[in-house]
């Protein structure tokens, strides 16, 4: 009897596991991670098979998703398909949207289904066609219009940014950028967030696939469909995406670069290296100046000259915004004299900023000419003020003003560098810090004496929280941030918070110009930068022969 | 679920023994509640309960040898007295750890056939979970010979199947 026994228990061992009946592997294989599903099934025929049967992903339905039994069958262009397909969907859904709720299971096919139209089909229908598709699903679904087009915004940047790195999916990433515009109405429109998507996946992962024709179709197209938009959704999908987001940023603007003749200048267009780690955070920043309103400097000119009108100083003011419409002072030197930038974006079809980075450029290169001719009109003790234009990029990034401002030194001009910042931007922590690194970015590009002016002082209720920011306390800064911002970022904010503070040149004047010792105080501080008047003779007037005579 | 219900006859049937006949035709003796956990056993109790002496009633379990039912057995008593106290879920799971810690991998394809056949889902349950973290994240080289399974693939079957399951990896890190 004992022998029998022995004998029995050792054929059971050669293979026990091997010997187990179907549904007890299916429990054993929905327990493993789905991850190991692939290697699972190459182990064995048999069990290759049970991954193809329905058992399995019934089984698996039940354990992951209990919920999914309940679900009713819906309506609508898009099926729901056998066990497998639903296991997949919802699996999908959860990783890469982490819905919760009666979503999750269509928004997976949704998913499934525009990933395998465009990834299976050599000729895929027109993304319109799909998104409507989506679109109707979710609409038959009971969903509203809104609703309906944020979740299909949600399942095309997810498809995108989950297609293979392969050729067929350049090809595909270009045809969708270049693919005309047909104009649908909401909520059938393609969301200018996918649109963005598609671009910057073609210009970051697939930049090396492109040939030279290609390359400037494809960015001719992002310039026509991005440019004219001054909305915020170019932010949204610049914070959303920091890493990529700057370099499609990077590009639109250098095509002003490369439009303006010379060929290949990118180069010039390198930002410092001081800024490689920051970068990706600067030009979210930067966007956000250039489609706020724009900084007030006309105003703070006009003030500035009224005030020495009265105070009887002479001054003269320069007009270097190509885009500026009209003054109520009179204008000295007009950079529309030479060049306007409503030319320049009708004959070379730039958008506004494309067309003023144009214009400067175009100064630039008239340095010698016509502003050489312009300045000869002045003399000695002439007091001159450059109104710029408000685009900060001109400052940070360009070597535009730079080159200006070499210019007027090579010609013994003392040149100060007056840097408004709007003091809206201080009851945001975020925004205040973004300005004050692009005033640290401009100061280290213009190397020029630097004043910081806190404008529209006027505006701000709350006149004991200024003192805090006029003289930015690194560690008040920080914990303000923190406070703001989402613990993740905690690293990033202590050392941009370092950055302003090593160099320790960013501090504030407050500017009201309703009072005229405001003015004169700033006013006081530029004569100082420049040392203004140290030199001064007495006026000659004052001794008026006539006067003596009287 | 099982459990539950035998918790409760727990009390009024505890003294009473009945036979067990395994597959070898050894005869185990064990309390009624225990066997009342067993499926095959538990449905020839209640078609021979007329029957008055449970004593006299011999329970036939072709399918399950001596050497396995001597182990379900401990583990399933035990259990029963852990879940008829008010215990909390962590004492049954380190019970239940314990009780599958030692268990080779011939013995848990064996056990796991016995609870199969008895129906003790509970068990069974635990049993799949611990085959499944002793397969994952092994490779298949390692499941085969680990279980003693043979290759009958081709390496080109095996390459296209590999390749089948994209989906399960999307928006996951991979690291």
């Amino acid at each position: 009897m004992t022998d029998r026994i022995g004998h029995d228990t050792l054929t059971l061992a050669d293979d026990s596991i091997g010997k187990l009946p179907d549904h007890l592997l299916i429990e054993i294989f929905i327990r493993v991670p789905v991850s190991e599903w692939a290697e699972i099934s190459c182990v064995k025929k048999q069990w290759a098979n049970l991954f193809r049967g329905e058992c399995l992903w019934q089984a698996a339905l039940a354990r992951t998703f209990p919920r999914a039994g309940q679900a009713k069958r819906w309506p609508g262009p898009i099926p729901r398909g056998l066990s497998r397909r639903r296991y997949i969907a919802l699996q999908v859904s959860k990783q890469i949207f982490s819905l919760d709720g009666e979503m999750d299971e269509i928004v997976g096919h949704a998913y499934l289904f525009l990933k395998e139209q465009l990834e299976l089909s050599t000729m895929p229908p027109p993304s319109g066609v799909l998104h409507g598709t989506i679109i109707d699903q979710f609409i038959a679904c009971g969903k509203s219009r809104d609703t309906a087009h944020e979740l299909a915004s949600q399942i095309w940047l997810a498809v995108i940014d989950n297609l293979e790195e392969n050729e067929q999916t350049f090809l595909l990433l270009k045809r969708l950028a270049l693919e005309g515009d047909v104009f649908l109405p909401y909520p059938y429109s393609r969301s200018i967030q996918v649109q963005w998507r598609v671009f910057e996946k073609l210009f970051t992962d697939f930049r090396d696939c492109f040939n030279q024709v290609d390359y400037y179709d494809v960015l001719a197209c992002a310039k026509n469909k991005f440019q004219p938009i001054p909305s915020l959704c170019w932010l949204t999908s610049l914070t959303g995406q920091r890493n990529a987001g700057h370099r499609l940023y990077h590009e639109l603007f250098a095509t002003s670069n490369l439009r303006s003749g010379n060929g290949l200048r990118t180069a010039r267009y390198r930002p410092r290296r001081l800024w490689k780690g920051y970068m990706s955070w600067l030009y979210a920043l930067v966007i956000k100046c250039v489609f706020s309103p724009p900084p007030n400097q006309s105003t703070y000119c006009s003030s500035l000259y009224r005030h020495c009108e009265t105070v009887r100083r002479t001054m003269h003011i320069v007009n270097l915004d190509p885009a500026a419409e009209n003054f109520d002072y009179p204008v000295a030197m007009d950079i529309r004299e030479l060049i306007s930038l409503e030319d320049v974006m009708e004959e070379l079809g730039l958008g506004p900023n494309g067309g003023l980075i144009y214009c400067m450029e175009h100064l630039e290169d008239n340095l010698d000419d016509w502003l050489a001719e312009e300045l000869d009109n002045y003399l000695d003790d002439d007091y001159l003020v450059f109104d710029c234009p408000g685009q900060i990029e001109l400052f940070t990034h360009v070597p535009v003003l730079r080159n200006f401002v070499d210019h007027l030194k090579s010609r013994n001009f003392n040149v100060c560098a007056v840097y408004l910042l709007d003091s809206q931007f201080i009851t945001d922590v975020t925004k205040f810090i973004s300005g004050c690194m692009a005033s640290l970015s401009a100061m280290v590009q213009l190397e020029l004496p630097h004043v910081n002016i806190l404008s529209k002082m006027d505006l701000v209720t709350n006149k004991k929280e200024i003192e805090d920011y006029l003289n930015p306390e690194s560690q008040f800064l920080l914990s303000e941030l923190n406070q703001h911002m989402a613990p993740q970022f905690a690293k990033l904010n202590k050392s941009l918070i370092e950055l302003v503070d090593e160099y320790s040149m960013v501090s504030f004047m407050p500017l009201d110009l309703r009072k005229e010792s405001s003015i004169r105080y700033v006013l006081s501080q530029i004569d100082n930068c420049i040392q203004w008047g140290e030199d001064a003779d007495v006026k000659i007037k004052d001794f008026d022969p006539e006067d003596d005579d009287e | 679920m099982a459990s539950s219900s035998s918790s409760s006859s727990c009390s009024s049937s505890s003294e009473k023994k009945i036979t067990l006949k395994s597959s070898d035709g050894e005869a185990l003796n064990v309390e009624k509640n225990v066997a009342l956990e067993f499926e095959p056993a538990k449905g020839f109790l209640e078609d021979n309960s007329e029957e008055a002496d449970d004593e006299a009633i011999v329970v036939p379990l072709p399918n399950v040898s001596a050497a396995v039912l001597s182990e379900l057995i401990p583990y399933v008593k035990q259990r029963l007295e852990l879940s008829a106290k008010p215990v909390q879920k962590k004492l049954i799971k380190a019970f239940d750890d314990q009780f599958t810690r030692h268990l080779s991998d011939d013995k848990l394809g064996e056990l796991m056939l016995a609870a199969n056949y008895l129906g003790v889902n509970y068990l069974l349950d635990v049993l799949c979970d611990v085959t499944a973290d002793r397969i994952k994240n092994k490779s298949v080289e390692y499941v085969r010979e680990f279980l003693g399974i043979q290759n009958d693939f081709t390496p080109e079957e095996e390459a296209e199947l590999r390749a089948q399951c994209p989906w399960a990896f999307e928006g996951v890190d991979q690291d």
